[in-house]
């Protein structure tokens, strides 16, 4: 019986190792951003195009990075990829994104605070160590004229953390 | 006991192979290991929601016009008076076509008629030609407007025919309209 006993606590040993693996490094987004273009938009007067540019604010969204096999004083490196998908949005309008503030933690974080289009390509967006918190984003929307036609364009925006 | 046996797939007993159990563990590690490797990204994502409204915009520049008709022709008919002076400017951001009509508060008197051309204008919007303007139904004067600033020049013919009674100035309004 005590090899059954040994066999049954290695099973779920590694069946727990296993679930953390399948859990491990993890990024949440959180916060959205959704503009509303109108007339107060014009660069001036009723017969005027729009304004083609428009931020959001500061730290509009906020990811966080963690892996709960490092808690907040283990090490590990990470790297964040951004992409968009394409099926309701207008060729016109360009989005672009930034990191508006690093976040908490004990780590690094390096890189994407100056403004790069999301593409439906996968880019490289920035990169860190350790646990972080609450990194803020900004979004830029360029493109906008009267050549684009009124509607709703929607681009969900997909953040990957990578493990180096 | 039986549930191991059956998953496992040999004799959980003290007489069990040690060989064999140690094999079944590196082949645990093993999976776990792939298990880890495969998922070493995790993704997160949300929408970024733009809204357009539709904006429909038209002025008339140029201010008032004013025409005479204070002479004949060869023939001896009124001679017609025509003021190019005026134009439209628009502006719309719809998908759609839209189209730019014309119309008279009130008709002139029996005798007179008042017609407006709008020339092309913008890159979509084409002229409807020369209408005849009254105050009963909007006359298209630009079709096939859509997503674009455009401009017009208005060219207005007064006629009248030699039974119109003489009058010391007759004004209406001609109001236009963008719309579907």
């Amino acid at each position: 019986m005590r090899y059954y006993y040994r066999l049954k606590i290695s099973i779920l040993i590694f069946v727990m190792f296993s679930s953390v693996q399948l859990c491990a490094q993890d990024i949440s987004i959180g916060g959205s951003w959704e503009l509303t273009i109108d007339e107060s938009d014009m660069q001036s007067g009723m017969i005027s195009d729009l304004n083609s540019t428009y931020e959001s604010p500061a730290d509009q969204v906020y990811a966080t990075i963690t892996h709960p096999d490092y808690g907040w004083f283990g090490t590990w490196y990470w790297r964040v990829d951004v992409s968009r998908d394409n099926s309701q949005w207008h060729n016109l309008l360009h989005l672009d994104v930034r990191r508006s503030s690093g976040g908490f933690g004990f780590g690094s974080i390096s890189g994407g605070t100056s403004y790069q289009e999301i593409s439906t390509a996968t880019q490289s967006f920035f990169t860190g160590a350790r646990n972080r918190l609450w990194i803020g984003f900004q979004y830029r929307l360029r493109g906008v004229s009267v050549s684009v036609p009124a509607g709703t364009y929607v681009a969900t925006v997909t953040y990957t953390v990578v493990e180096l | 006991m039986k549930e191991f046996k059956s998953i496992l797939n040999f004799p959980l007993t003290k007489e069990v192979d040690m060989k064999k159990l140690m094999g079944i563990l590196v082949a645990v590690v093993f999976v776990a290991g792939i298990t880890g490797v495969a998922m070493a990204a995790d993704n997160d994502s949300h929408d970024v929601t733009i809204t357009i409204a539709e904006l429909n915009h038209i002025v008339v520049t140029g201010g008032n016009v004013s025409l005479t008709i204070n002479s004949v022709d060869g023939s001896m008919n009124p001679q017609n008076d025509t003021d190019n002076s005026t134009g439209l400017l628009w502006i719309t951001n719809s998908g759609t076509d839209k189209r730019i009509t014309a119309q008279l508060d009130a008709d002139y008197a029996s005798g007179i008629t008042l017609t407006v051309a709008a020339s092309d204008g913008g890159t979509n919007g084409t002229s409807a030609g020369t209408v005849t303007l009254n105050s009963t139904s909007a006359q298209n004067v630009i079709t096939g407007s859509q997503s674009e600033i455009g401009s017009s020049t208005l060219t207005y013919t007064a006629s009248a025919t030699a039974a119109a009674a003489p009058n010391s100035g007759e004004t209406h309004t001609v109001t236009y309209t963008i719309t579907d």
